[in-house]
């Protein structure tokens, strides 16, 4: 089956199987995160696309899920001190996939040759893995349509030197993207190189 | 464990970003290829790369998770496996994963910014740069050679460059992208290394049996 997907944050946690010992505590914690955070909302067009084949989000997670009310649209940028994210890989791995939507002003449009791997190619490991859901999707908005600063002197009006960004390079399309604006956003489908990519922070 | 799930709009799979991997749905047990990115400053990345774009945005901002990253708390739930081998957020470059985890914790790199070594028989070099943090790593199989690597720095303050040099055949590096850029090997590309530098707990939650280099 060809598919194109694209990625759309969505604010879980997998977490390993101690359920009666923990459960309480993520109930806790998920409640204390949630009523802190304050959803992003910069306009991104993350809305625009279908989702009406997606199931009820209570059918995404499963069993032992714990599940909190998404937050109030409130703020365009959360509080400097909000509580952690669930996201703690500091460099996430860029992974490559199909996009039916990212078509940023300079970059050509994904080729549809390219197909997700065949699932059986690798086995996986089997994982231990329980998904506690903290944020409903889309709480937390991806990036779908990019646009860039074309010159570094634009970009040096917004990008301080210091500032940390995540750096991607495909035959000679080099571009950076904001690990503070990331922050905000977790995941850029975009097109590198001729190459559709989901970069995830 | 602490780690950011993505779903794809057109199946409803969930993918874990930390694992490439999708754990829930059509796709699930299905992996993604990974693309290889570098976490760096823009002041750095730009000086590599001046044709660079860079993503749009509105003002200098913020980081909201700044404090976070310094604090000694473990993401929203607390670690499920506390490896005191390292603190907590002490930041590594992970590499490995499945097939035989290994971490590189950054305050090893700083004493040593090049490391030749193997992961799971394969010969590879991790690199770091000290100035920015940015740690990446490659396959030290060029064609038919196996290099031997040493950095070679050029020019002072702003314009200050490193290399990576390897002393097989005198050709430099880009290291942080694993391009030849000037000798016998020039147009040659090192393999780069999926990696990913992250915090210790998040890494050891999911890897309990990594191996930590110089410990």
């Amino acid at each position: 089956m060809y598919v194109e997907p694209h990625f759309i944050p969505m604010k879980s946690l997998f977490i390993k199987a101690e359920p009666m010992i923990r459960i309480s505590r993520w109930i806790f914690v998920a409640v204390v995160f949630t009523a802190a955070w304050f959803l992003v909302s910069c306009g991104v067009e993350s809305a625009n696309d279908d989702v009406s084949t997606l199931p009820p989000a209570e059918e995404v997670a499963t069993g032992e899920t714990v599940r909190v009310g998404a937050p109030d649209p409130v703020a365009e940028f959360p509080p400097a001190d909000t509580p952690v994210s669930q996201r703690s890989a500091t460099a996430a791995p860029s992974v490559a996939i199909t996009d039916d939507t990212a078509t940023p002003e300079n970059t050509p449009t994904a080729s549809p040759a390219d197909t997700l791997p065949d699932p059986t190619a690798t086995p996986m490991p089997e994982r231990d893995l329980d998904i506690v859901t903290l944020l409903a999707p889309d709480a937390i908005p991806s990036i779908d349509t990019p646009t860039f600063f074309n010159s570094l002197d634009d970009a040096n009006e917004v990008y301080r030197d210091t500032e940390l960004v995540l750096g991607i390079e495909i035959d000679g399309d080099a571009r950076a993207y904001s690990v503070p604006l990331l922050s905000r956003h977790e995941i850029v489908n975009d097109v590198v190189g001729g190459k559709p990519v989901a970069v995830t922070w | 464990m602490n780690a950011l799930i993505m779903f794809d709009r057109q199946t409803g799979s969930l993918w874990s970003h930390f694992l490439s991997e999708a754990i829930e749905g059509v796709y699930k047990g299905t992996r993604l290829e990974n693309v290889p990115l570098v976490l760096t400053t823009w002041g750095e990345w730009k000086k590599t790369f001046p044709q660079t774009i860079a993503l749009h945005k509105s003002g200098f901002g913020y980081d909201p998770y700044e404090s976070y990253y310094v604090r000694d708390d473990a993401g929203v739930i607390g670690e499920s496996n506390r490896d005191t081998r390292l603190g907590r957020k002490e930041l590594v470059l992970a590499v490995g994963f499945d097939e035989g985890p290994l971490a590189f914790p950054h305050s090893e790199l700083v004493k040593q910014s090049v490391v030749n070594t193997e992961l799971n028989g394969l010969p590879i070099v991790v690199y770091y740069h000290k100035p920015t943090a940015t740690a990446t790593a490659f396959s030290r199989v060029a064609g038919d050679e196996t290099l031997t690597f040493e950095i070679q720095s050029e020019g002072e303050g702003d314009s200050a460059r490193e290399w990576l040099l390897d002393k097989d055949t005198g050709t430099r590096w880009i290291p942080f992208t694993g391009q030849a850029w000037e000798g016998d090997l020039q147009g040659l590309r090192l393999e780069p290394v999926h990696g990913v530098n992250v915090f210790w707990f998040a890494w050891s939650d999911f890897y309990p049996d990594t191996e930590v280099f110089g410990k």
